[in-house]
């Protein structure tokens, strides 16, 4: 059971905390979960001995020692029994190779916690009406969730009344979003969406229609790769919102599956912010050593979050910049960050098609 | 460079003597006719090699290039075009390119007296099924394996200059083509005592990994990130006693026995570390696939005995290390110039 560990405090103020207290708090924890997934993940127990950290304890976070992201796409690790896993994540995969995260109760319920901590702190403790830039299609069936449709379905418990934007053949339900419009007038409400969908549902899908929805809080993510092979940037996705629907309350966020539950949510300044239980490290890509604050690289992902899986250390494949550490601005204490795009994937050359990978920029 | 070296007139005076001192008056070699040339996708600079025999040989070519060329293999051609103009082969060697899912690769094929496929056991399979002349011949370069096997007791004794340049040999073998040549070296086997090994492995890892970076070799951005992931993955497959990461240049994966490595290839700078009592263990080890064995501190009478040992089963080249890379033209077994040529007897 992975109960044994210390609780989270989700009460917390989710951003309110410096950085180098942020990070001794963390510190302690994210070690404890190191040594708790090498009591009960022996494959993980091995990496950890080959690499000669079989005992150690980490004396400041960036030497928590951490895993690629792709190695969960080649790999079932988990730490618990398949019998307690209660799902089986998959992360939505473009390339063929999938995620597969096993989750059981204990951590399902800190993802839980970990959204509404990072949730209540731009949607209020009620609950509003919400609209869905998806089709129903996506949330259909519960054990083949995707990473879409389980972020979907995660998000929907911040709201009521749910209304799904697009029809299944991914056309607007203009009735659907005329009569959520008038319903919430004026009120507060909310949107959610991945950020590609978002645009699908509210711009591209509705043709020259404008709704009103200024009272909506609009939350997607996703990354930008398919929006900026057209153009599309954060800035022109803010006032297309603006100028279509009235929508200026907008938040981007970056998370994974692989750490569910984990979301970087964008602050005022279009910074993202990692929230209280987990911090982010950019790591150069070369060396995989940690580089200086304002230097890209590859982000690595902290979290206190996962426990059914080693996944408290995670090496993603995307690239980011920590722009600034402690700025107090909108209240917001610790890293603030941005996401450059994806990491170019390995350009090989060879006598052998067979390794011939397509060289894919990174956005 | 390695190119242009093979390439020189007195490189090729030398095959020419060499050919033909296997010859006699009563053989004689003779073009086989139409060359069809299907270099890889990622067109490197190895099929130039085997174009470059099949001319020697009086064929006439025909070459399929991809519709995008790298800059190297741009530069190259030009030189290489340059250097036939207005000389004995002018004429002798088309380029082509073409989308391949047209039937071109079918038609060209039905012309050909030779047929020449680069690109793994995939394609060439695949093409080897199109029918060609009659009478015509395919030779395909498959997926090929490569690995080395040092002496640790003989590494050992090297001074710090010896084992530099030892190690800058190997930087070779294993960081040429990002470490995705047939050739290239994956493995590397260490005879010695085991409590030996491990010490002296990372020492020459660390070595090449200098080597490397004195050589300014240029990983890509994803290039750490992918060899990291894959080398995880052995340590969850299967036992690792050490993961020797250093700098990411090049991760040695120290495995506990000898184990089948071959469908996890890392690329740019991993290789398996594996101890042996004895070199001839090796004759165990061996497939079908492998190719190139590069080798340190064994002498010919041993490798002799290997060879014999091994009898067949896999490995086509001894060399030492930092020449697993160096194309002959006695090449995956067979002597190419006598691949691509009609032999005429007369008695």
């Amino acid at each position: 059971m992975t109960t044994s560990l210390e609780p989270i405090d989700f009460s917390a103020p989710v951003y309110g905390i410096p950085q180098a207290e942020k990070e001794r708090e963390l510190l302690l924890a994210l070690n404890a979960l190191t040594r708790f997934h090498a009591k009960h993940c022996p494959p993980y127990a091995r990496l950890l001995s080959s690499l000669g950290q079989g005992h150690s304890i980490a004396e400041k976070i960036v030497d928590v020692p951490f895993l690629p992201v792709e190695l969960f796409k080649s790999h079932n690790i988990a730490s618990v029994e398949t019998s307690e896993v209660k799902i089986n994540m998959t992360s939505s995969g473009t390339t063929g190779a999938v995620s597969k995260i096993a989750v059981d109760g204990d951590t399902a319920l800190l993802q839980s916690k970990g959204l509404t901590a990072t949730m209540v702190s731009i949607l209020g403790q009620a609950r509003r009406p919400m609209l869905i830039a998806d089709t129903p299609e996506v949330v259909r069936d519960p054990r083949l969730l995707t990473a879409r449709g389980a972020g979907v379905l995660g998000m929907m418990r911040y709201g009521r009344n749910h209304v799904f934007a697009l029809n299944p053949d991914l056309t607007a339900n203009h009735d659907a979003i005329a009569a959520f419009a008038r319903a919430n007038s004026g009120q507060p409400s909310m949107i959610f969406g991945f950020t590609f969908m978002a645009w699908t549902a509210l711009i591209d899908a509705v043709g020259n229609a404008q709704y009103d929805l200024s009272g909506a809080t609009l939350v997607h993510s996703g990354g930008w790769k398919k929006l900026q092979d057209r153009a599309v940037s954060n800035e022109v996705f803010r006032e297309t919102m603006r100028v279509r629907h009235g929508i200026t309350d907008i938040y981007n966020f970056y998370g994974m599956v692989e750490q569910m539950g984990t979301l970087h949510l964008e602050g005022p300044n279009g910074l993202l912010s990692p929230p209280r239980f987990s911090d982010i490290i950019i790591r150069d890509p070369r060396t995989l050593l940690p580089v200086e604050d304002g230097t890209p690289g590859i982000i690595q992902t902290l979290s206190l979050i996962p426990r059914s899986y080693p996944g408290h250390s995670l090496l993603t494949g995307d690239l980011g910049v920590i722009e600034a550490v402690d700025t107090g601005l909108d209240g917001r204490m610790g890293k603030v960050f941005r996401v450059l795009g994806r990491l170019p994937k390995a350009e090989l050359r060879g006598c052998s098609d067979v390794y011939a990978i397509p060289n894919k920029k990174a956005a | 460079m390695a190119l242009g070296f093979w390439l020189r007139p007195a490189a090729i005076a030398e095959q020419e003597r060499s050919f033909e001192a296997n010859t006699s008056s009563k053989l004689v070699a003779t073009p086989r006719g139409l060359a069809f040339h299907l270099p890889p996708t990622n067109v490197e600079t190895i099929f130039i090699y085997s174009l470059a025999l099949s001319m020697l040989c009086g064929n006439v070519n025909i070459c399929r290039l991809p519709s995008q060329l790298s800059e190297t293999t741009r530069i190259l051609l030009k030189h290489f075009v340059e250097a036939l103009v207005g000389g004995d082969v002018d004429g002798m060697c088309l380029f082509v390119t073409y989308d391949l899912q047209t039937n071109v690769t079918a038609e060209l094929s039905k012309l050909s007296d030779l047929r020449i496929i680069w690109g793994g056991d995939a394609k060439v399979q695949s093409i080897s099924t199109l029918p060609q002349k009659p009478r015509g011949v395919t030779v395909g370069f498959p997926d090929r394996y490569s690995y080395s096997v040092l002496n640790a007791a003989t590494y050992g004794l090297l001074d710090e200059k010896a084992r530099n340049a030892l190690a800058s040999a190997a930087y070779n073998d294993i960081f040429l083509f990002d470490q995705m040549g047939c050739s290239s070296t994956q493995v590397q086997y260490w005879v010695g005592k085991k409590e030996q090994v491990t010490p002296l492995a990372r020492d020459f890892t660390a070595r090449i990994s200098i080597a490397a970076a004195s050589k300014g070799y240029e990983m890509g951005m994803a290039g750490a990130a992918t060899k990291l992931t894959q080398a995880m993955g052995q340590v969850l497959d299967g036992p690792v006693g050490l993961l020797d990461t250093t700098d990411m240049i090049l991760i040695g994966v120290h495995h506990e026995q000898p184990r089948d490595l071959r469908d996890s290839r890392g690329g740019a700078g991993m290789v398996g570390i594996i101890h042996l009592n004895s070199v001839m263990e090796l004759a165990e080890l061996v497939q079908e696939r492998d190719q190139t064995l590069a080798t340190f501190g064994f002498d010919v009478e041993t490798l002799h005995e290997l060879a014999i040992k091994i009898n067949g089963r896999g490995i086509d080249r001894m060399v030492p290390i930092g020449q697993a890379l160096q194309f002959d033209r006695i090449w995956d077994g067979q002597d190419l110039l006598r691949s691509f040529s009609r032999l005429v007897t007369i008695s």
